[in-house]
């Protein structure tokens, strides 16, 4: 496996995560999820996304308090009233925008418009859609400032890039 | 040195040398290079081989794709049953099949299913390797092993021997890896590769090998990631061999290429073509006028003499 420098600021390096593709490293999700694709992998993203029920404690208690939401993907959209939302599009086997600037809280929207299937996947498995068939679309909010890198991981060589900054900024 | 062991003269060339063309006999395939990628010219007429008289005689289908549903093929559930009455219509039957890959669009239970049902039809066994479109579910791959996987080793990978020749059926669909840390090209990986070469030590130089794969085990187009990276190590493991027969499926057109003993064959698909490389924006669905799609796809027979080495293939497309 071949893990060259990226010039790209990453806020932590992935753990040993070369083996299994299944076996999920502690996941660096951080952001609250809004899948409108309603597939089983849904199921494995709460999973992962319950792994940091401490980080998202507050937040979801918060939500809970607030409106009785049962998720924590929820909870997310709650703490930021002020929730933005932009897309990408998925067209020719290539992002578009491939570079991405957001503010925290902004809510990402990958539409395929492609004959092929693709699939959404962070370089450390934070976020992962499920397989997008043509016009179907994946979401994902970015409630934390970084840099998120991620790819098509069956068309790998399909790559983008979202740098996310604090909010208000 | 696999060309002096090897039994299959008439198929030797140039070690060393580049890429070598050649139109087979009773292929029906003409085949060029052009600025280093091998491109089809395109089939000649169709099914006009020779009634086949082999040892052994096997059918490759791929990229059947049941679940598309785009302009390119509204109906590839059709175009598979095509290709199955085709099988069954031919005057030597086929020993068994192989699915190189893309049953399904979507790895659904429903598409596999249909797939299956089609595939049926022809009262064959049939040998099938997952596409990436096969491990497109939410495990990962997890549902085509447990469905087609049983008896099979790592991440679905087997051998088997029919007739003296050897079939190894290879899979090159896990763990992509992205493009700003790889070539973003297709791996085989560590583990399969040590029991490739495990797999190949107990043949004999002389055994016939096909190798099945749905990625192509070359690199035919990188920009379109259209190679399998790891794939020298493979090709290392193989070439003491005298007749290496490597299928994929994948770019739903048939190109092909000598190397030695080794020669390359990618097939058409049963559902709908895609660009020749570099010929359009990017791979994917080709829609090619309804009256002509049926020219784009079709069935590959591979045909056996084992004394010869080197088996004769001929592509039919799916043209009435």
């Amino acid at each position: 496996m071949s893990m060259t420098t990226n010039p790209m600021p990453r806020r932590t390096a992935p753990a040993a995560r070369l083996q299994s593709p299944h076996a999920h490293p502690p996941s660096r999700a951080r952001a609250g999820t809004t899948d409108n694709n309603p597939v089983p992998h849904r199921q494995a993203q709460r999973m992962r996304a319950r792994r940091f029920g401490l980080l998202f404690g507050a937040v979801g208690a918060a939500a809970l308090l607030a409106g009785g939401l049962p998720t924590l993907y929820a909870a997310a959209a709650t703490v930021d009233a002020a929730a933005k939302t932009t897309s990408i599009k998925i067209a020719n086997f290539a992002f578009s925008p491939a570079d991405l600037t957001v503010s925290a809280g902004t809510t990402v929207t990958w539409k395929n418009e492609d004959g092929e299937v693709h699939r959404v996947q962070d370089d450390h498995n934070g976020f992962a859609s499920a397989a997008l068939d043509t016009h179907d679309s994946f979401s994902q909010t970015f409630a934390i400032p970084g840099v998120y890198h991620y790819f098509c991981s069956i068309h790998p060589y399909m790559v983008g890039k979202i740098v996310v900054k604090p909010a208000g900024k | 040195m696999a060309d002096r062991d090897g039994p299959g003269g008439e198929t030797e060339v140039n070690r060393r040398g580049l890429l070598k063309c050649m139109t087979w006999a009773g292929t029906g395939v003409v085949w060029s290079l052009s600025g280093g990628v091998p491109r089809t010219l395109g089939l000649i007429g169709s099914a006009a081989a020779e009634p086949a008289s082999g040892d052994l005689t096997f059918v490759q289908i791929s990229d059947s794709h049941i679940g598309f549903h785009q302009p390119a093929n509204p109906n590839p559930t059709a175009t598979l049953g095509e290709a199955i009455a085709k099988i069954k219509a031919m005057p030597n039957q086929p020993a068994f099949l192989v699915h190189t890959g893309d049953i399904s669009h979507l790895s659904k239970a429903e598409q596999w299913d249909t797939a299956d049902q089609v595939i049926k039809d022809a009262n064959k066994q049939v040998f099938f390797i997952p596409g990436e479109h096969d491990v497109a579910d939410a495990g990962n791959g997890n549902a085509f092993l447990a469905r087609y996987g049983k008896n099979t080793q790592g991440r679905g990978w087997y051998s088997f021997d029919v007739a003296g020749v050897h079939f190894v059926a290879l899979v090159n669909v896990f763990n992509f890896q992205p493009g700003f840390k790889s070539a973003g090209l297709a791996t085989l990986g560590d583990h399969q590769l040590e029991w490739l070469e495990k797999d190949l030590t107990r043949r004999s130089a002389s055994t016939p090998i096909v190798v099945l794969a749905h990625l192509p085990m070359w690199t035919i187009y990188p920009q379109w990631g259209w190679g399998t990276e790891d794939a020298g190590r493979a090709l290392g493991y193989l070439k003491r061999f005298g007749s290496v027969t490597v299928l994929n499926g994948h770019i739903h057109q048939i190109i092909q290429k000598v190397e030695g003993n080794v020669t390359f064959h990618t097939a058409a698909s049963t559902a709908y073509p895609q660009p020749a490389p570099g010929t359009a924006a990017a791979p994917g669905p080709m829609t090619v006028p309804a009256a002509d799609l049926h020219k784009y796809l079709g069935v590959r027979t591979v045909d056996y003499v084992v004394s010869k080495g080197a088996p004769a293939l001929t592509d039919s497309t799916l043209v009435a």
